[in-house]
């Protein structure tokens, strides 16, 4: 009988979007959802219009926000996320050290009347109200600001913002589900990491990534994620090339599947779309807490592609739930990335670049 | 405080009976589609006459969800009802709301309704039958259980 009843309410197992053609840049839409209470999808050159999520004949319970960072230098990776879940509002901290591979985390989850994160209206900021933590964009969104803490961690500062171009872009799912997010990349000016350890200064060597997100979340999510910022070798003419990778691709178990062609790099000031990427490893040990390397490649033919390998060397594996309430089986990894990316013709070297990824799952 | 006034009730009490409960259970959320199996069991009593009752019980789901096991203990209130003779074949319902201790709210309330069976060999009272929970919209759940008690 429950299964019926599940099957009754389920979502589809996968949902054509191609109608949106998320490969080709559009001016952002007047709102989030439109008139018939969907998503406005599409990939876009910023958006700023009404985040109306009143107007979604999606499920208002599946509404969430929140605002994302990570850190990458030679010694550590720190991910930092003020999330307003709906029911749960999370707070967490993750110092990783690259060297030795030792995590420190702490996730602290409020519910329901508890929950005291909030997102503004424009996604510009997440705060919690009664400790004052925050990560906002400063400066009409030109500087990313922090100070958030959790349970003996905590990490105050200040970034700015690396090339002038957000990838923006609204995805748009079944019912009236979807979400929107900003990505970009970042520098850090300066900024105080404490763990019950030691406290880190990091200056501006640290790069980092940042997203900003809103929208009516699936139920069932699973994905891979790619990200990095650093420095790449121009084959022309031997140049050194700021340059950014931004990849989420969906995994089995995502309900519906959705291609809506999240990847792309960032040269120059631009963000541009790479039109298909794949990830390609195997899952080692009991856990799938290790892996192998990860190819990260294009299709064949594609002219603008990746042709890359990332190499894990550390993981965060975070396995929580509540009964019947949500589940996560998140694992977090920080490497190094290397190959090549071709865009217009040009071939940009990357060797060694530190990066995250991502192979998890969640059920909201 | 709450058992001086459990054990007051019970000894004030026109009639009352203590019962001892165990149950099997699968259940679902309703929202994340994630299915659950396990046990629950209860110490209650009854207080009332011999057709309505009080029910005042300390039950618990044991639930094991994804590989991981959670103990949902909690006070259970409701109202029991029989059919039938007190010395013969008859039936029961069961209709209570409990508060839960949990991880996701500090006091989850939890709707169950149950019925079946009752039969009383010699002192004992006996009640078998399917038992239905559920905290609408998040998750429902149900099995069978079996109840012993006595009748004072």
């Amino acid at each position: 009988m429950w299964t019926l009843l599940l099957l009754a309410c389920a979502a589809p197992e996968t949902f054509d979007v191609s109608a949106d053609d998320y490969l080709t840049q559009r001016p952002g839409p007047d709102a989030l959802i439109n008139e018939d209470g969907l998503y406005n999808g599409g990939w876009y050159e910023s958006f700023e219009g009404r985040i109306n999520p009143e107007d979604s004949v999606g499920a208002a319970g599946a509404f969430k926000s929140w605002l994302h960072f990570s850190l990458v230098n030679d010694d550590c990776v720190v991910s930092v996320n003020l999330a307003d879940m709906g029911t749960v509002g999370n707070t967490a901290i993750m110092v990783l050290d690259a060297q030795s591979g030792s995590v420190e985390v702490r996730s602290i989850n409020r519910t329901f009347g508890e929950n005291t994160v909030e997102v503004n209206g424009d996604i510009t900021e997440s705060r919690d109200t009664v400790n004052g933590d925050f990560i906002r964009m400063a400066d009409g969104g030109e500087r990313i600001e922090f100070n958030v803490q959790a349970d003996g961690m905590a990490i105050t500062g200040s970034a700015r913002r690396l090339f002038a171009e957000e990838f923006v872009q609204i995805s748009r799912f079944h019912d009236g589900y979807g979400q929107a997010q900003w990505y970009g990349r970042m520098q850090v000016e300066q900024a105080t990491v404490i763990t019950p350890n030691t406290t880190l200064t990091l200056g501006p060597e640290t790069l980092g990534t940042y997203d900003r997100m809103a929208g009516h979340r699936r139920t069932e999510q699973a994905w891979n994620w790619l990200a990095t910022v650093g420095t790449a070798v121009r084959a022309s003419d031997g140049a050194e090339v700021l340059i950014g990778v931004e990849v989420t691709t969906e995994k089995e178990g995502s309900r519906p599947q959705v291609d809506v062609k999240k990847h792309g790099v960032w040269i120059g000031d631009t963000f541009s779309k790479i039109p298909s990427v794949t990830f390609d490893y195997e899952v080692l040990g009991d856990h799938g807490q290790l892996t192998s390397d990860w190819v990260v490649e294009s299709e064949p033919g594609d002219e603008d592609r990746l042709d890359l390998v990332f190499v894990p060397q550390a993981v965060r594996h975070d396995n929580t739930g509540y009964a019947w309430f949500f589940y996560s089986d998140f694992h977090q990894f920080i490497g190094t990335l290397s190959g090549t990316i071709t865009l217009d013709g040009e071939v940009y070297t990357l060797t060694d670049m530190p990066a995250l990824a991502e192979d998890s799952s969640l059920i909201l | 405080m709450p058992f001086l006034l459990f054990f007051g009730l019970t000894a004030s009490a026109a009639e009352f009976g203590a019962f001892a409960t165990l149950g099997g259970d699968v259940s679902t959320g309703l929202r994340t589609g994630l299915d659950g199996g396990g046990a629950h069991g209860e110490l209650a009593v009854e207080l009332g006459g011999e057709v309505n009752a009080v029910h005042l019980g300390l039950r618990s789901y044991v639930t094991w969800v994804k590989g991981a096991q959670y103990n949902i203990p909690g006070v259970n209130l409701g109202w029991a009802h029989t059919l039938g003779d007190d010395d013969g074949l008859g039936g029961y319902t069961l209709v209570a709301v409990g508060g839960y201790r949990s991880d996701v709210l500090p006091v989850m309330p939890i709707l169950g309704l149950g019925g079946g069976v009752q039969w009383t060999p010699g002192p004992l009272t006996m009640r078998a039958g399917p038992h239905v929970f559920a905290l609408p919209p998040f998750f429902v759940g149900g099995g069978l259980e079996l109840s012993v008690g006595a009748q004072f």
